[in-house]
């Protein structure tokens, strides 16, 4: 990785090789001390590692021994240090992602050879792993994934007490390394797939990653599609519960979002809580969550073919009320859902990107102050008010946040459909979205798995979840 | 493909095949033929007289292992014999796509779009199904797979909400009958389980050479086929009766129309049998392309190109807007089952033949 | 770059065709009811009223409504119907849409004039109608029909369908006669019952009924409530109403029975080459209203002379229709229909001589009543 810089032009003395290689930064510091005849320097990245942690556990030990008579040689110094994880290195290339990961350099010079050692003095501020944000639970455990990949492999562990639970480790990024462990269980995730996967991380040909979301596009094969092929998630439940299918996990070094591969779409309308309550309100939750994922994407181009093509298909009493509702509204009703569609999507946005207090705030005003004088000024009607905002709830209570990005999208793909052909262009752009969702596979699995290929089997964990022991897990 | 496929996608593939333009204008055809209210004896006769063909195609292919009816013609009759009955089994499938995509343009024309021209009708559904068609046989078998299940439920929906429209003095008597109408009416309602045919280009990806498999999967395709067929005769002879058959030109969908549901939230509903339906035209359509396709590439000697997808498809467009109009269009369609005896009965029998004088030879 | 500019055209493409079909809800002219009418005098023989829905004076909704009536008759005359509705557009600039059309209103002087098969074939025709609109005929003009101002719905023509919803509940009510079921007799050739509509103090109030005949298709006759009546039981729709024994045919006091359940077979039996109908009616009734002082309903047997004074009745009014309708010899008592089930074979055979057997078939009726109680109390 760096090998290119170990010129035979550099300075002959590993430290000040290093030295250069960090640019002679301030923060890398070095220490030598003699220990009855043997040089030892240290190296150490000052503000990620401990000094109290150097002090306790390096130098005071070693200088304890000094004091002796004792003749010390290199390789004797794992032994001397009272700390665990003493790593001999022999591949002085190395070196600084030690140091980067607050290790300290020990380099024991006698007068053949440098014998390197790391000692993990790690000092870093770290986040609680609490309950992420966007993905709350009911009654599941509450930790969440944070940004150090040895944490996050804990906390795996923690919910995975057994010892098939497999990280292989894998370095991406020609100018900043990240690690990325592939995470599986031995015996339930299958040879190919972990093959496939592995493939395509050493595929990687990228400068640096800076988030599983870059790894996410980075390692999927289709970029045109809309819909996520790696489900992420910053809950180690769900990612236990993936593993424990057969699925591989990618943690990627500084990220908190776990990827999970392969994905489905029955996957991704799914929560972990789903298995926390008894089987008859958890399906009924089940049927819900694919209910409001249709309506999210269908309901404003099926209000529109309705209201604007086929009026003798509404219930005549509503059909009076409509109209006399839309009485005086400026636009058709196509360009009265886009500006609607458009306002609901800035407003969310806005409610993102600010800060939370002022976000609601957004919220207040989108809702009452527009939405009430738009409906009472006569711009829009109050239905089509409704039906855009219902649609917007609708796609709020989609469990997965990229795949409620991906019906976003396409909902006004079915609502430029409906606004041409009403029903009929409707159901045109379903046929042309579900060829797209066969179509693809994520990570050589079909998308829409358990209804394409059809697996009557497998219906008792899709839109239902049958009780345990008839509904047991079933592998991808 | 595994040569141990399981067989359900199979009967998914046939199911979606034969169900197609037969449920909406079928129990006219009928009517007027056989014009007794218990002639949905004749969908059963025809569905009989469909398996026992199916059975005959299969004792053809199964000679032929993971072959199509399009690699075996030039085998057995020479060359170029053999092209000439492979374009002829290409016209029948251009000829039948365009048929129902035309008997479905008209549909939509009566009941969704007034105004909309049939070519823009047409033209969206084509290049949808060419998208389907491009992405190859096993995505088109998913396809089915995805949509089969709602099919299945918009009928059975459409049925529980026409039961309470039905007058049974309508379907009486059931037991008087004159024979020989009924099987006149056979000869219409045979060409309603066309769809089996396609076994002969499914043979190429699938190893059917057993007879237990391919019988149970036949028997079972035609048979819930039938099935279908029977409960919407049934339904439609009670909602409708069957002298307002005789007159009604979409007879399902005008029993879709009765049905009404005062103070309901939905109080309509022939749009969920139209859902349902056109549906499967498109699997149907789906199905009928993709053989095309096949044919026109194992005869050419050419790969499966967009090209050659486009060529098909615009072939299917223009001849489905040849017809005038509705009468025209349903006069073609006794041409068309000419070509269906050609293709169903006479170029098999004839492959069939040849085999031997091959089989003898070797 | 290929694939950029083949998309990049078909948006385009997309983009120039115009909507066809898109058309708003609030442009459009719904309507709710329609009367045909015939007039002497014009050379345009037809007159056709369209009840328009008007949104604006719809109340209930946050804008204010101006008070006037939510609906508006637009009466035109022609030569035929399409003709007068594509003249709509003259008077007002919303196309008329028919698809929630709930009634439509027919009149005597048009029926005896035209052939109803003729009249409706264009509505027949035309997708926008639906099988289940209500129809009726009158003998007033199917314009003031129309123009009765509703008590309870919004619409009168919504109001009108609405009537025939209480034929479970009173014997004198037809069923609602649907479109579909119209088109149905007509291509069976049956004749059949319309029911009537006319306006009593100025509120719209449901008559008897008008017969077409399966010959002309014009108006033959009429029918009374009573009739109604009679007719119902027949052709097995009754579902409830009451059977109300007259001082004059019981040596008691007037008494009313409620009719809890009933069902008629009718049997066509043939018995030497002679067709004779039976008609078995079989009800359970309760006691309603009694005038009777003397009856005791706790001794046994006090339900007696009731059942069979009721069953008296109704088949007296039974019998009367059976008696018009083969003197008309109009077969709308559905008994070819039965033949034709039960007796195929000699259907086949006489069936074209129908109307003259019908107008001598005998037929014998068994009226079978079963009281099941008397209510919860009895103070008598």
């Amino acid at each position: 990785m760096k090998r290119r810089r170990f010129g035979r032009s550099s300075p002959t003395l590993l430290e000040e090789q290093i030295k250069l290689e960090f640019h002679n930064s301030e923060d890398l510091k070095q220490k030598t001390i003699q220990l009855n005849g043997l040089t030892l320097t240290l190296l150490y990245l000052d503000d990620i590692s401990d000094r109290m942690v150097i002090q306790k556990t390096i130098l005071s030990p070693l200088l304890t021994i000094s004091s002796e008579d004792t003749k010390i040689i290199p390789t004797d110094i794992p032994d001397l240090i009272p700390m665990a994880a003493v790593n001999n290195i022999s591949d002085h290339s190395t070196i600084s992602r030690h140091l980067m990961d607050g290790c300290t350099v020990l380099i024991a010079r006698d007068t053949t050879e440098d014998h390197v050692y790391s000692v993990k003095t790690t000092y870093s501020v770290k986040r609680s792993p609490d309950e992420p944000v966007n993905e709350p639970t009911i009654s599941g455990p509450r930790d969440g994934f944070i940004e150090c990949i040895q944490d996050n492999k804990a906390l795996l562990r923690a919910h995975l007490k057994t010892s098939d639970l497999l990280f292989e480790q894998h370095f991406v990024g020609k100018d900043v390394v990240t690690s990325i462990s592939i995470t599986y269980l031995q015996g339930k995730a299958s040879e190919t797939l972990i093959n496939e996967v592995r493939e395509r991380i050493t595929q990687i040909e990228v400068d640096y990653i800076t988030d599983a979301g870059v790894l996410e596009q980075l390692i999927e094969r289709n970029p045109l599609s809309v819909f996520p092929e790696l489900a992420s998630t910053q809950h180690p439940t769900k990612v236990a519960n993936a593993l424990l299918e057969g699925r591989v996990a990618l943690m990627t070094d500084g990220s908190p979002t776990v990827l999970i591969a392969p994905t489905t779409l029955n996957m991704l309308l799914q929560t972990p809580d789903d298995y926390y309550f008894k089987w008859i309100p958890a399906s009924l939750i089940r049927l819900l969550s694919y209910f409001t994922a249709l309506i999210s994407v269908l309901l404003p181009a099926a209000y529109i073919s309705l209201i604007s093509f086929h009026h003798g298909l509404i219930p005549t009493s509503l059909a009076v009320s409509l109209s006399k509702t839309r009485e005086g509204v400026p636009f058709p009703s196509v360009i009265e859902a886009f500006i609607m569609e458009l306002t609901i999507e800035i407003l969310r946005e806005a409610g993102v990107r600010l800060p939370k207090p002022i976000g609601s705030t957004v919220s207040i005003v989108g809702a009452i102050v527009i939405g009430e004088t738009a409906v009472s000024s006569g711009i829009v009607s109050p239905m089509m008010v409704m039906v855009i905002s219902f649609t917007a709830i609708c796609s709020f209570a989609i469990p997965n946040y990229q795949l409620s990005l991906a019906l976003r999208t396409i909902r006004f793909f079915f609502l430029f459909s409906a606004s041409i052909l009403g029903v009929y262009g409707m159901l045109i752009a379903i046929f042309i979205v579900t060829t797209h969702l066969i179509k693809l596979r994520s990570f050589s699995n079909p998308y829409m798995e358990p209804f394409a290929p059809i697996h009557f089997k497998r219906w008792k964990d899709s839109f239902i979840r049958l009780y345990y022991r008839v509904g047991k897990r079933t592998g991808i | 493909m595994q040569t141990n496929q399981h067989s359900l996608p199979i009967i998914i593939f046939f199911i979606s095949t034969i169900i197609g333009v037969g449920i909406v204008t079928l129990p006219r055809e009928t009517a007027t033929i056989v014009g007794q209210p218990n002639m949905w004896i004749s969908v059963i006769l025809g569905g009989i007289v469909a398996f026992i063909n199916a059975l005959f195609l299969f004792m053809l292919m199964k000679k032929y292992p993971l072959k199509t009816v399009f690699d075996i013609a030039p085998e057995l009759v020479g060359k170029w014999i053999g092209k000439l009955l492979n374009l002829i089994f290409v016209c029948y499938t251009i000829a039948i796509s365009a048929y129902i995509i035309r008997t479905m343009a008209e549909i939509v024309n009566y009941y969704l779009l007034d105004k909309t021209p049939k070519f823009v009708v047409l033209l969206v559904l084509v290049l949808s199904c060419m998208y389907l068609v491009s992405t190859g046989l096993s995505n088109i078998l998913l396809f089915l797979q995805l949509y089969f299940p709602l099919i299945l439920l918009t009928f059975l929906l459409l049925t529980l909400l026409s039961i309470k429209n039905i007058e049974p003095t309508h379907l009486r008597p059931i037991l008087y009958m004159d024979g020989i109408d009924l099987l006149r009416g056979v000869n219409s309602t045979f060409f309603s389980f066309v769809g089996y045919e396609l076994l002969m280009v499914l043979s190429g990806q699938y190893r059917l050479t057993r007879w237990k498999p391919v019988v149970f999967i036949l028997g079972i395709s035609i048979g819930s086929v039938c099935f279908i067929y029977v409960l919407f005769f049934i339904l439609n002879i009670g909602v409708l009766s069957i002298e307002e058959l005789k007159v009604i030109t979409f007879p399902t969908i005008e029993m879709a129309k009765a049905i009404e549901f005062q103070g309901f939230f939905f109080e309509r509903f022939e749009l969920l049998f139209l859902f349902g339906w056109i549906i499967t035209i498109f699997t149907t359509l789906t199905a009928y392309y993709y053989s095309a396709m096949l044919g026109v590439c194992k005869t050419v000697n050419c790969k499966k190109s967009l090209l050659m997808n486009a060529i098909i498809g615009l072939l299917i467009l223009t001849l489905s807007l040849v017809p005038s109009g509705i009468t025209e269009l349903f006069s073609y369609g006794t041409y068309l089952n000419y070509l269906s005896y050609a293709s169903l009965i006479a170029i098999p029998l004839l492959l069939f033949l040849f085999s031997f004088r091959k089989g003898a030879m070797k | 770059m290929k694939k950029g500019v083949l998309i990049f055209f078909s948006l385009q493409l997309l983009f120039l065709t115009a909507c066809w079909d898109s058309n708003e809800i609030e442009d459009l002219g719904m309507i709710m009811g329609i009367g045909l009418d015939y007039n002497e005098s014009e050379e345009d023989v037809f007159s056709m009223t369209n009840q328009y829905v008007v949104p604006n004076n719809i109340e209930g909704t946050q804008f204010g409504s101006s008070g006037g009536d939510p609906y508006q008759n637009i009466t035109l005359t022609g030569s035929n119907f399409f003709q007068i509705i594509r003249e709509n557009s003259l008077e007002t600039d919303r196309p008329p849409n028919y698809t929630h059309l709930k009634s439509m209103v027919l009149t005597e002087r048009l029926l005896k004039e035209e052939p109803l098969k003729q009249l409706i074939s264009f509505f027949l025709r035309d997708h926008e109608f639906r099988r289940t609109v209500a129809v009726f005929i009158t003998k007033e003009s199917s314009a003031d029909i129309l123009a009765v101002e509703p008590t309870k719905e919004m619409f009168p023509a919504v109001q009108l369908k609405e009537l025939t919803q209480n034929h479970d509940r009173s014997l004198y009510v037809q069923d609602t006669l649907k479109f579909g079921e119209v088109s149905k007799k007509i291509t069976e050739g049956a004749s059949f019952v319309i029911p009537e509509v006319g306006i009593n103090k100025g509120r719209i109030r449901l008559l008897g009924a008008g017969i077409i005949s399966d010959k002309s298709e014009q108006i033959v006759g009429w029918l009374t409530p009573e009739e109604i009546a009679g007719l119902k039981w027949i052709t097995n729709e009754v579902s409830g109403g009451l059977v109300a024994i007259k001082k004059e045919n019981s040596e008691a006091d007037q008494a009313v029975l409620e009719i809890m359940k009933a069902s008629t077979s009718i049997e066509p039996v043939l018995k030497e080459g002679q067709l004779t109908i039976q008609l078995k009616v079989k009800s359970s009734l309760r006691l309603a209203e009694d005038w009777e002082i003397k009856r005791d309903v706790f001794q046994e047997g006090w339900e007696k002379e009731l059942k069979k004074q009721g069953e008296q009745v109704v088949k007296e009014e039974m019998e009367h229709v059976i008696s018009i309708a083969q003197e008309q010899k109009l077969d709308y008592l559905e008994f070819g229909t039965w033949t034709s089930i039960k007796q195929p074979a000699y259907w086949q055979k006489h069936h074209k001589d129908w109307e003259r057997i019908f107008s001598q078939l005998p037929v014998t009726i068994d009226v079978d009543f079963t009281l099941t109680g008397y209510g919860t109390q009895d103070i008598n």
